[in-house]
């Protein structure tokens, strides 16, 4: 962790709690019955609700998750941009109509609207459950990452401080506190990321992006390869050691140094020089090194870990190495100014590598790499999507499907559908998705001059790439961290909502009422739907904790694919294909759900980052699933409507 | 054994000119993943105002989506306001 609470961004933090709280407690009146609490009365305007669209969608994943690919991994985190707008062309032209005629309050009354079946209502509910709590977990990872350096709390206190506001609003006022919260949250968002890009370009680009302050990456050298074969290199005039490596240390061209009398080994990373040809440098690395037992400090670059006199902390990275014809700074740059200037740069981008020690300890070195430009504009730099530049196909198929996943997810994520029952028409439905598109589109572009000013920035922490965004904030001065920061707190709070009211009506709406037939009077709905969102949002908390190290951009990739395998074709087939059953539906969506669920459950991400198990032995040949199980549930949909209707017309 | 849905339910349920729209882009988005997937090197070159190929294909789906997005409502909008008439 390399950033310290501040007092403004306290201050600011508890001023935008306060809002969205009292917004919550002034629309509480608006929300006393059913229709009020889970479709807000379909009162919404349609303009409100296309930017509450942007405030719904543009969740944790979209801000903090893609800043923090693009700053790492360069174009592969825009990627998820283009897949997650793209998305919207499905909403628009195929779902938004529709969806807003056929239903009332969740994605099961539009699967349901005529077939009366409690299979389906079943089936469509559990759907709900899984993908919101799917999608749910990110967005409370979000929040403990961007609580632990606004607040200094630890990453479960923030996880439950989220939760319990999330709780409140939801309780209070349901769809229609929810609603301005996320029109709120969006429209802040999209302006702040404004502001903070026209600063960026603004500022231009350096290669030493924070003059004065921060920690200038040493570089020893340059040496000839015969020196490194020698066991020493003579450094400031004294013979260091060279120690042997692992193998997989050296393939990342990481070399171990000891000094003279320097009781521990120091790494670095080896990089071609470009100035002396046949020669190399030696650029500086960090380290943490954990150790087994609990209650013991862990030490950072090689002192205990803290910030006081003689204690170590991860120093702020990524910079440029070298801009076109070797200048050190631009000035100011319009937007292509600023891209094509990066493509002809080379970056220091940083990766990190990790140990076990003998003794049980885990040592991670984070290691900087000099990459051109060229490079990181282009797809293939995220470990997951390296397939890419492979010459086999089969290993394109984890990039295929995920574009897949993201194109046919978002028109099937139940917090989004729901919020078409919140307008008054479908033409107002068709307008709002308009206006969202139009605001979620801008803001896609804003994230890859965010990113990529966040990667040469000199701020981000090679830990943690989810706080890339607040940490560029932060170069520009504490009060544009404090902002940013309480954008994105907003931004979570706007989804968690969205999410825990979709989830709650699933409980309530599809499965105690469609299902199990409790009949219940139109306020006894609403205080189930209050419970419900309550345990819902117990549940997020418990899970943004066991979750806290994955990428959350990664983890929304996977809520994609399962709400694109298990709601797309049923909804899709329903509106375009006049043979569709009801048998058909209750099978696609199984189907669906379960192949999708197995098929991350067994890939090799979650054996790595889940399970800590070796993602050589996965079951899955890939991770992303959709492109096998959304056709799966295309063609299930087919048979069994095929089979179910022929019977049918046979008896 | 639930019957299949009434053939009107479909009648009421798209609209031509969406199918349409959405085929252009579906059209743009698969080009956009073969050429990424299979013909890396061609999309890393440099092209509209020295952009690469990748970045500005990018930009001209985000772009793509939001015009057709405004076109398909302007017509709608306007077909609507001649029914009124």
């Amino acid at each position: 962790m390399i950033h310290d609470p501040s007092w403004i961004a306290i201050f600011i933090f508890f001023t935008f709690v306060g809002i969205t709280l009292g917004i919550s407690f002034l629309a509480a009146g608006k929300s006393k019955s059913s229709q009020g609490y889970f479709a807000a009365h379909g009162e919404i305007h349609w303009f409100v609700n296309g930017i509450a669209f942007a405030g719904d969608y543009l969740s944790a994943a979209s801000f903090l998750g893609i800043c923090g690919m693009i700053a790492f991994f360069g174009y592969d985190g825009f990627l998820y941009s283009i897949g997650y707008l793209a998305g919207w062309i499905v909403a628009l032209f195929l779902i938004a109509e529709p969806i807003k005629k056929l239903g009332k309050f969740t994605f099961a009354d539009a699967l349901d609207a005529k077939f009366n079946s409690r299979g389906i209502r079943l089936v469509a509910g559990i759907s709900t459950l899984a993908v919101s709590v799917f999608y749910l977990i990110p967005q409370m990872v979000g929040a403990g990452v961007l609580i632990q350096p606004l607040l200094g709390f630890s990453h479960e206190i923030g996880v439950i401080v989220v939760g319990t506001v999330v709780i409140v609003i939801v309780t209070t006022a349901g769809m229609v506190s929810t609603t301005y919260v996320q029109f709120l949250k969006g429209s802040l968002l999209v302006l702040f990321s404004l502001i903070l890009v026209i600063m960026i370009l603004n500022k231009g680009l350096s290669t030493d992006p924070s003059p004065g302050k921060g920690h200038p990456i040493r570089v020893l050298g340059p040496f000839t390869l015969e020196d490194f074969q020698q066991g020493r290199l003579k450094i400031d005039q004294t013979q260091w050691e060279i120690l042997p490596l692992e193998k997989g240390l050296v393939d990342k061209s990481l070399v171990g140094l000891k000094e003279p009398g320097g009781a521990q080994a120091t790494y670095w990373r080896r990089e071609k020089d470009n100035v002396t040809e046949g020669k190399y440098l030696l650029l500086e690395t960090q380290t943490i090194l954990t150790p087994a037992k609990s209650g013991e400090t862990a030490l950072v670059n090689g002192k205990p870990k803290g910030a006081g006199p003689g204690e170590g902390r991860i120093w702020g990275v990524g910079n440029l190495w070298k801009l076109p014809e070797s200048s050190s700074q631009t000035g100011p740059l319009n937007p292509v100014q600023f891209l094509t200037t990066v493509q002809n740069s080379e970056i220091l981008l940083w990766s990190s590598e990790k140990i076990k020690q003998p003794d049980g300890a885990v040592l991670t070195i984070f290691y900087p790499k000099v990459t051109p430009g060229k490079e990181i504009l282009s797809p293939g730099n995220h470990p997951s999507l390296k397939g890419i530049r492979s010459e086999k196909f089969s290993d394109k198929l984890n990039f295929i499907s995920l574009m897949l996943a993201l194109f046919c997810g978002t028109a099937s994520l139940p917090h989004i559908l729901i919020r078409y029952y919140t307008v008054k028409s479908p033409q107002c439905a068709r307008k709002s998705t308009v206006t969202g598109i139009a605001s979620i589109g801008f803001f896609y572009i804003l994230t890859l001059f965010l990113g990529l000013g966040a990667m040469v920035s000199g701020a981000l922490d090679p830990g943690d790439n989810n706080m890339s965004a607040p940490l560029l904030a932060k170069t520009f001065g504490e009060f544009m961290f404090a902002i940013i920061s309480a954008i994105a707190f907003t931004t979570v709070l706007g989804t968690v909502s969205g999410l825990i009211v979709a989830a709650s009506g699933a409980v309530v709406h599809d499965l105690m009422s469609g299902v199990l037939g409790h009949e219940m009077e139109d306020h006894a709905k609403v205080k189930a739907g209050k419970v419900a969102a309550v345990g819902v949002g117990i549940l997020a908390i418990i899970l943004g904790i066991l979750f806290q190290k994955m990428n959350v951009n990664y983890l929304v990739g996977w809520a994609f694919s399962i709400a694109a395998s298990a709601n797309l074709p049923s909804l899709i087939m329903l509106l375009f294909w006049k043979g569709t059953t009801r048998q058909g539906i209750i099978a696609a969506v199984l189907v669906g759900m379960v192949s999708s669920l197995a098929w991350i459950l067994l890939s090799s991400d979650t054996f790595k980052d889940v399970y800590g198990v070796s993602p050589e032995k996965s079951l899955a040949p890939f991770s992303q699933p959709g492109i096998v199980t959304i056709p799966l549930g295309f063609i299930t949909l087919v048979a069994v409507s095929l089979l179910t209707g022929k019977k049918k017309r046979a008896a | 054994m639930q019957p299949p849905i009434p053939p009107d339910h479909q009648e009421h349920s798209f609209n031509p000119l969406g199918i349409f729209f959405f085929l252009i882009y579906v059209g743009m988005y698969g080009l956009f993943i073969f050429l990424n997937s299979f013909m890396p090197s061609f999309m890393g070159a440099p092209s509209f105002l020295g952009l690469n190929r990748s970045v500005a294909f990018g930009f001209l789906l985000i772009f793509g989506a939001v015009f057709l997005a405004f076109l398909y409502n302007q017509i709608l909008s306007g077909q609507g306001k001649g029914r009124r008439a």
